[in-house]
């Protein structure tokens, strides 16, 4: 199948996974080759995918607190700055967004962290010669974390591909607290650096968009015109 | 052919391109197509893509200067904090690409406005759209920088998919008023990434091939990239 129709006909965003787990292998493999398809600069690829296999349900639910936290606290930030007038009353456990349902259910969650790299030989004598090897240096996590969150979006999007590829669904998520200290609090001590994004895998059994169709509101939730995001110049 | 064998045998750094110019056509086409396939936190799509064509050779010029500036300025920056003991006598070929070439993207920052599902949802149940905000453009920044690299990633399968090359670059200076400077002042926000397309007549491997250094140019270990807790 080509890539396009890949995409366009089995990438959706999952509500629930069906308990059936997949075989590890096949995480695994996908795995293996966004590493090594994923292009980085200077070689370094400065970022950390850990995976939350099916025994780590505790931990999941300790995440999706993560998510759901982040939610709130953005919404009462924007009140604050007066940006808003009311939240969703996520703070108060009036509403819980139904999509981030799938960081806390699914077979397998995959999150992508900041990490320190080392340089390779060709790269160390590059730095003999004058070369910034910016990857390399903890003051730099967070002035670099822009152009590193760039190629986690590539190295995601191939494992995306690679997953679709072998019949599973995949979703996204970038809302939750990134400070590790966070993480921390709810036990994750094993997290030590910044997470940039993450994304749940296994097998649908209902998706977003389903819901929006029986609401008769799929047609409002659409993108911004290809116009408003290309422009030759 | 499948994604990762495209990926393997197509996806190279360019060094040169040649002369002969791909189709508009065939740039736009894959444009379209990953517009369409690249998903959006809330739909919003806040990044904007400005394409550079073969009529802009001046343009290009100063975009490499701005890569050139980038990187000195980096490495100066590291000499000032100790981090470095000199910088670079000479100027990385590697960005030549962003100079000479038929087409250039560069992405930059954008404040979107919500869909009328997502309006609903901020007028009348409390939802925060932040990507409407100028004031969140930098506090978003590494989520939007995530959306970018996926876009740039369907792009790049699209336009290898037409035998075509693409380079990437995330080497350059940031601040939409250096821009300004060089006379760049259509960029009105941050750029987040730059990759440029057609097709190539050198790439940098053949290079590192002649210095029989190949084997020195390599990626981590897997196991330092993935763990399974």
């Amino acid at each position: 199948m080509k890539h396009f129709d890949l995409l366009e006909q089995k990438r959706k965003h999952v509500k629930t996974y069906s308990k059936k787990i997949p075989p590890k292998e096949l995480i695994e493999r996908a795995l293996w080759k966004a590493w090594k398809t994923s292009p980085s600069k200077n070689n370094a690829m400065a970022y950390q995918a850990l995976v939350w296999g099916p025994d780590k349900e505790l931990e999941k639910i300790a995440i999706h607190s993560l998510v759901v936290k982040c939610h709130a606290d953005v919404e009462d930030k924007a009140v604050t700055d007066g940006q808003a007038t009311i939240t969703q009353g996520a703070k108060v456990g009036g509403y819980e967004n139904p999509y981030y349902r799938h960081i806390r259910e699914n077979p397998y969650l995959i999150t992508v962290h900041s990490r320190l790299s080392t340089p390779n030989k060709f790269y160390e004598r590059q730095v003999k010669t004058g070369h910034f090897y910016d990857q390399g240096f903890k003051s730099h996590i967070e002035k670099i974390v822009d152009s590193v969150a760039v190629e986690v979006g590539i190295f995601i999007a191939n494992l995306t591909n690679y997953l679709l590829e072998e019949g599973l669904d995949i979703s996204y998520n970038s809302c939750f607290k990134r400070r590790p200290e966070e993480w921390h609090k709810v036990g994750l001590k094993m997290v030590d650096t910044r997470p940039i994004v993450m994304l749940s895998c296994g097998w649908g059994k209902k998706y977003r968009y389903e819901d929006l169709r029986e609401l008769k509101i799929q047609h409002e939730d659409i993108k911004p015109e290809i116009g408003d995001i290309i422009k030759w110049i | 052919m499948k994604h990762f064998d495209l990926l393997e045998q197509k996806r190279k750094h360019v060094r040169r391109y040649n002369k002969k110019i791909p189709s508009k056509n065939l740039i736009e086409t894959s444009l379209y197509k990953a517009w369409k396939t690249t998903p959006s936190k809330n739909n919003a799509i806040p990044y904007k893509v400005f394409v550079w064509g073969p009529d802009k050779e001046a343009d290009k010029e100063k975009i490499y200067n701005l890569c050139l500036k980038g990187c000195k300025d980096a490495e100066q920056r590291a000499v000032n904090d100790r981090l470095s003991t000199k910088t670079s006598s000479i100027n990385n070929p590697n960005f030549e690409h962003i100079k000479n070439n038929p087409y250039l993207f560069t992405i930059h920052g954008r404040i979107s406005k919500p869909n009328v599902f997502h309006k609903n949802l901020i007028d009348n149940h409390g939802m925060f759209y932040d990507q409407g905000y100028e004031s969140h453009m930098k506090k978003i920044e590494n989520s939007v920088a995530v959306e970018v690299g996926i876009f740039i990633s369907n792009l790049s399968t699209y336009l290898l998919e037409n035998e075509l090359d693409i380079s990437y670059n995330l080497c350059f200076k940031r601040s939409p008023s250096d821009w300004h400077k060089v006379g760049l002042n259509m960029i009105k926000t941050r750029p987040i990434l730059m990759m440029s397309c057609g097709y190539a007549e050198r790439y940098r491997y053949e290079d590192v091939e002649e210095w029989k250094m190949i084997g020195d140019d390599i990626k981590p270990e897997i196991k330092e990239i993935i763990e399974w807790i």
